[in-house]
């Protein structure tokens, strides 16, 4: 039952946010809000702390400095209510590898104490959907990368979260996973008080599912807004309108480092070789 | 590709065999590995060498032990025996290591990277090939060389000495061709899914029996105790008797032991009729042997041909026809999840065998003692809280990676040690019950004395408790899978989130919660001589002990 002043709290707000791995900076004073109805995407090259953040919004780490409130609670204080409110899709999928999808489901769902009905109703549609019959009972080591990675997605979204949160969720998917993933996703954020959060290094991804980008570099957020929002911020060369590639490499300044790096290849690949 | 090159490039997939086997059998990442992930491969392949260099001597020396009483008296009986045993031990040996080191070999996994380079069927195939033999090299090689040198030495018998050589190297390709076989019997095993009781059990029991003999290894010393005077004797008695020669002159490796001793006594054939048949039949079946080792031999080629260029073994999927979950409250749902993934590791197996070994070894040590009274009650009560203790760090090697993903559910660490100490505290359950049976028969005037082992179920538990908590709590500060330097490590597993020290320091708090109450009652005896005071003191402390860790528990 959310009233019409909840649907204005953001989901998942973050102020500040550092966190450190010795004398590794993985956060540096990230802040970000993502409200209801919103698909958040995290865009960022690989190091640049998106996985660390979204372990910290997961209650899974905790930040070294700074705010974070995921549903108006701290993960840090209340990470049994924060877990119980999110589904979560880590980056690499490291499950219990001798167990079945059945067994493993058997195991979240219990754990979650979830109504035995509906569960088993939610698990036979989305196995279904995403085409898990014929691995449903077969050691999940025996499982391509994508089908793990569809057994998280199914574990993710059995108790209906309010809150999605997804690590580089189309990791091995097939088209046609990854299509009905996306449906997911959308349904999600359309439903009332409802948000994803996700990560992702591919800019397609990030182009055509989010509503709003975050683009993460070394740790802090150095843009964000809409696609249209952030292609207005920079300039192509040709005067026409900046791809998301663009916007990403002007921002994380690596405009000049790509280019240097495509001469020096197109030496390398220019010279005869004998 | 030249056969040199082929040998050293064969080290790769070598190193690689050897690391998977020791991650399939021994849990996650290998066992008990401390340290970063390369220096737990480099520890894995150094365990690998040591037992190789170990099996090797021991074959060497075993075949040469064989002979030990045919270099005292010439007898055709002794020669039998030597032959036979020799060859026997080899061969067992060698199919006792293939069970730690080739578990990973029909998974071709350790071939997958190689057939994505440039190289022909045929090199691929050697490369296998290779890696198998280096696995089985040096024992192979000390096998023929000591059994051959042996029979020349001792007979001065060429047709012998040829025969032996034949026979010896034989013996090498069945134990190659049986080890591979074994193999694809374990990745089948391991890969099979479905629910059916009757999979689930066989599933079971073979993993238990692979956990058992790949165990049984480190026993390699005292086996030879037991079983070589069994042989021995068995294979010299047999000789005399009537028919029974006839029966084992078509069995491997017997059928070669009866073969030489008749070319280097040829008497031995006119001995008796009976003897008579046999040794034609013992060359006969020989002969059928060798032949069998030349198809056994084409038979490993093909095997290790046909893994080289696979991408991954072929598993056999059952279609799930409806996707009903059974539900459980958290804890019993947590308990079934780890003897689930206990039951599918040779390693973790071994949980479900310790009530048995708790009960042969109370019954043997209270069999033992030379009054059944307190002090051997107390004894065998220790010993069986010392098992669930190893039980409980079992258990921990049933997380691994998967540990990552539990952490977000909306679990306590409290919950995952409850579960655990519920198992080891439940493996406990046989040491009363064994105690209570033997003193209900030999002692029935002091059956009392079982509430020393039942008050000890307390005291396991609260010990059992302390010690996952420890490891779970280092797990959960070194926050998670990843190491301090940020590597990821896929599969790392609970008992590397400690080091050496601190899990010594875990054992001995948790031995000392165990065992605390135990020395009270015998303390409060010692002072008051009140049976009646000990056990309450007793009581007293383990429940005290189960109380103050529920407690810290709950502040975790
Ligand atoms: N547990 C850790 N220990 C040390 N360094 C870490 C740890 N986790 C992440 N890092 C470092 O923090 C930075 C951000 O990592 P991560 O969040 O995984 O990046 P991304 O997910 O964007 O690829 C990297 O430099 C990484 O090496
Ligand atoms: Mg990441």
């Amino acid at each position: 039952m959310e009233s019409a002043a909840d649907m204005k709290a953001p989901v998942v707000e973050a102020k500040d946010v550092h966190k450190n791995f010795g004398t590794v900076q993985a956060l540096a004073g990230l802040s970000l809000k993502v409200m209801p109805g919103e698909i958040y995407g995290l865009l960022g090259p690989n190091g640049a702390g998106k996985s660390t953040m979204i372990k910290i919004i997961t209650g899974l780490s905790e930040q070294s400095s700074g705010e974070v409130r995921v549903l108006g609670l701290d993960p840090r204080e209340s990470p049994l209510e924060v877990k119980s409110k999110i589904g979560y899709v880590p980056e690499t999928t490291m499950l219990y590898e001798s167990l079945s999808p059945r067994d493993f489901f058997e195991f979240v769902v219990s754990v979650r104490k979830l109504d035995k009905k509906t569960a088993n109703d939610r698990v036979s549609k989305l196995a279904t959907a995403f085409g898990l019959e014929e691995y449903y009972d077969s050691p999940i080591a025996t499982l391509s990368m994508g089908t793990k990675q569809k057994v998280t997605i199914i574990a993710s979204l059995i108790h209906e979260p309010p809150l999605l949160v997804l690590d580089e969720p189309m990791n091995g998917l097939d088209a046609k996973s990854s299509r009905i993933f996306k449906d997911v996703i959308s349904l999600q954020s359309q439903r009332p008080g409802r948000a994803v959060v996700f990560s992702t290094h591919i800019m397609e991804v990030a182009e055509h599912l989010c509503t709003r980008i975050g683009i993460i570099y070394k740790g802090s957020i150095v843009a964000e807004g809409s696609m249209d929002q952030l292609r207005a911020g920079v300039t192509t060369s040709g005067g026409g309108q900046a791809t998301l590639e663009e916007v990403f490499l002007h921002l994380t300044h690596e405009e000049e480092e790509v280019a240097e790096t495509s001469r020096a290849l197109r030496e390398a690949f220019s010279t005869p070789t004998v | 590709m030249n056969l040199r090159e082929a040998w050293r490039l064969s080290k790769t997939p070598y190193i690689e065999l050897v690391f998977r086997s020791a991650v399939m059998t021994r849990g996650s990442m290998g066992g008990f590995g401390f340290g970063s992930p390369a220096r737990r491969v480099k520890s894995i392949t150094r365990g690998a060498l040591i037992g190789k260099v170990i099996i090797t001597a021991f074959i060497a020396l075993g075949a040469i032990f064989a002979f030990y009483q045919f270099a005292i008296s010439r007898t055709a009986a002794a020669l039998v025996t030597g032959v036979t045993l020799s060859l026997a031990i080899s061969l067992g040996y060698t199919v006792l290591y293939s069970l730690q080191v080739l578990p990973s070999f029909s998974g071709a996994g350790p071939y997958a990277l190689l057939s994505t380079m440039p190289l022909g069927r045929k090199d691929l195939s050697l490369l296998a090939l290779l890696s198998v033999i280096r696995t089985f090299d040096s024992m192979i090689v000390a096998a023929i060389v000591v059994q051959v040198t042996v029979i020349a030495y001792l007979t001065f018998s060429p047709l012998a000495t040829a025969a032996m050589a034949l026979v010896s190297v034989a013996n090498a390709v069945f134990g190659v061709t049986i080890s591979l076989g074994l193999a694809g019997l374990f990745q089948r095993n391991i890969t099979s899914g479905g629910r059916g009781k009757r999979a689930t059990l066989s599933r079971f029991l073979f993993l238990i029996s692979w956990g058992l003999a790949a165990a049984s290894f480190g026993f390699v010393f005292s086996l030879i105790q037991y079983i070589f005077p069994a042989l021995e004797s068995a294979i010299s008695g047999s000789l005399s008797t009537t028919s029974i020669p006839i029966l084992f002159a078509v069995v491997h490796p017997f059928s070669a032991g009866l073969a030489l001793a008749s070319l280097v006594f040829p008497t031995l054939a006119s001995a008796s009729p009976t003897l008579g048949l046999a040794t034609s039949l013992s060359f006969v079946a020989m002969a059928g042997y060798l032949m069998l080792a030349y198809f056994a031999g084409r038979k490993a080629l093909s095997i290790t041909d046909r893994v080289s260029q696979q991408q991954a073994a072929t598993i056999v999927r059952q279609r799930a026809t409806e996707f009903i979950l059974r539900l459980r409250r958290p804890i019993p749902a947590y308990v079934l999840k780890d003897t689930r993934i206990a039951s599918k590791n040779p390693s973790t197996a071994f949980v479900f065998a310790l009530p048995v070994f708790e009960t042969v070894i109370i019954a043997f040590s209270l069999s033992q003692a030379e009054v059944l009274g307190t002090t051997a009650i107390l004894g065998a009560t220790s010993l069986g809280c010392f098992f669930a203790l190893i039980s409980a760090s079992v258990l921990l090697n049933t997380e691994g990676s998967g540990l990552d993903y539990t952490f977000s559910l909306p679990l306590n660490a409290r919950l995952i040690i409850l579960a655990k100490s519920v198992i080891s505290t439940v493996a406990y359950l046989p040491v009363p019950a064994a105690i209570g049976v033997l003193l209900v028969f030999a002692l029935p005037s002091a059956l009392w004395l079982v509430v020393i082992p039942v008050i000890q179920i307390l005291a396991v538990s609260a010990a059992s408790s302390a010690e996952l908590a420890f490891f779970i709590r280092s797990y959960k500060k070194k926050g998670g899978s990843q190491t301090s330097r940020g590597v990821q490590t896929r599969g790392l597993n609970l008992m590397s989130a400690g080091d050496l020290a601190r899990l010594l320091g875990a054992l001995a708090v948790a031995g000392g919660i165990a065992l605390g109450p135990l020395g009270v009652y015998a303390g409060t005896y010692f002072v008051t001589q009140s049976n009646t005071l000990a056990v309450a003191s007793q009581a007293l402390v383990a429940l005290a002990e189960l109380i103050v860790v529920q407690l810290y528990l709950r502040r975790m």
